[in-house]
């Protein structure tokens, strides 16, 4: 569990006692080696081009960030205020690690990265995004996207 | 994040998730899912410490290539949760401590340009060198938010400077601006602070985070329900609130 120490109480009960969604089915993709892969990053840190439109309320839509966009052109702005901003400011990869994601794939660890990464803000309920989450798997497939890094905040 | 990650399996997409709160991840059981032990809002680890991230990456991707699932691989490594304080850091910010008056409009602007002026040599110097600011959403500078901010403690709230935004809405990430600004600024020097400490540096010790209470504190009380929640729930962390006592 996330340091709960470090939270309010009220935050670490609304954790604890949020209404997660169960399945009951287990999807469960196979893949070729790694080292051909090509992924995009999912995020749902509510980041956006600074140009783009900010996230707010219980938005379940998604933000697409090109993916050589620069450090600058990227900021936040999830609902809730009640997690650390001080790493997102001093260093993009924190929360978005497009820097390290082009180092595997120079390293071969990867086969290749997206042309475009998204982000969701994860203070919607889960449930509301599923409309957004499977249109937005025909983008990620016209891109040649096989595999999704999936990154919360 | 792990329902989105259910979704996007069902589609046909491989998928690997980087995990903060484990109760989630065995709740909803995504495919395959890496639990970092990492504070809330750096899932990959700390500000400039691409040894930490990297592990990250490769231990989410690694992932990929197990054979059945669902796996969740658990990264113990809780030096680098970003809690522990820094004891070298020292903040390049010498600010005067200033008292703030909220029924004194005119005076409170005075005292929040005066302390401007001490921070943002120190956040135009992080700029330059980092080319980097999270600062802008609302979309004017730094006196603009002081303000803009200001219209609303004086219960004159001034139009909203974004095309997109209601006032109110503009006033609360007019609120996150300027906590970007400052928070920036802090961090210009040398170390590798935690949140708490650049908490408590911005909130015990700014004229700007005395804006901000004395906003939520106005605002509270406000007869629209919209700036109301606004107030109550956004411009203060509720971890910051608590510790102040409010």
């Amino acid at each position: 569990m996330v340091a709960l120490n470090t939270l309010s109480d009220q935050l670490a009960k609304v954790l604890t006692d949020l209404d997660c969604p169960t399945f009951e089915t287990a999807p469960w993709v196979r893949g070729g080696p790694l080292s051909e892969r090509r992924v995009a990053i999912v995020s749902s840190a509510g980041v956006h081009l600074r140009t783009d439109r900010h996230f707010h309320g219980s938005d379940s839509g998604y933000r697409a960030i090109p993916n050589d966009a620069a450090p600058n052109d990227i900021v936040m702005t999830h609902t809730s205020p009640n997690y650390d901003r001080t790493a997102f400011i001093q260093d993009l990869n924190t929360v978005l690690p497009l820097d390290r994601l082009a180092e595997l794939a120079e390293d071969g660890v990867i086969g290749s990265v997206a042309s475009h990464h998204y982000s969701f803000m994860g203070a919607t309920d889960p449930r509301a995004m599923e409309g957004g989450a499977r249109e937005l798997s025909g983008r990620l497939k016209d891109d040649a996207v096989d595999t999704v890094l999936l990154v919360p905040v | 994040m792990s329902a989105l990650a259910h979704y996007l399996e069902d589609e046909g997409l491989a998928t690997t998730i980087v995990s903060l709160v484990r109760l989630h991840s065995e709740t909803i059981k995504p495919p395959r899912t890496l639990w970092v032990p990492f504070e809330l809002g750096r899932p990959i680890g700390g500000p400039d410490d691409k040894t930490t991230q990297r592990r990250v990456l490769e231990s989410a991707l690694g992932l990929l290539e197990c054979d059945a699932g669902p796996p969740l691989l658990v990264d113990d490594d809780t030096k680098n949760a970003g809690t522990d304080p820094d004891p070298t850091w020292r903040n390049p910010l010498t600010i005067q401590p200033r008292t703030i008056d909220a029924t004194d409009v005119g005076g409170t602007l005075t005292h929040l340009l005066d302390e401007l002026a001490e921070v943002e040599p120190v956040y135009r110097r992080r700029l330059d060198a980092t080319g980097r600011t999270t600062f802008g959403v609302v979309g004017i500078d730094i006196r603009g938010v002081l303000t803009y901010l200001m219209s609303f403690l004086a219960d004159a709230p001034d139009a909203s400077p974004h095309p997109d935004m209601s006032p109110n809405l503009a006033m609360r990430f007019a609120a996150d601006d300027l906590k970007a600004f400052y928070l920036e600024a802090s961090t210009a020097g040398d170390g590798n602070p935690s949140s708490w400490q650049l908490g408590t540096w911005f909130w015990r010790e700014t004229a700007a985070a005395k804006l901000l209470i004395a906003l939520r504190a106005k605002t509270m009380q406000s007869d629209s329900k919209s700036l109301a929640r606004i107030g109550t729930v956004f411009l203060v962390p509720r971890i910051w609130a608590d510790e102040l006592g409010l």
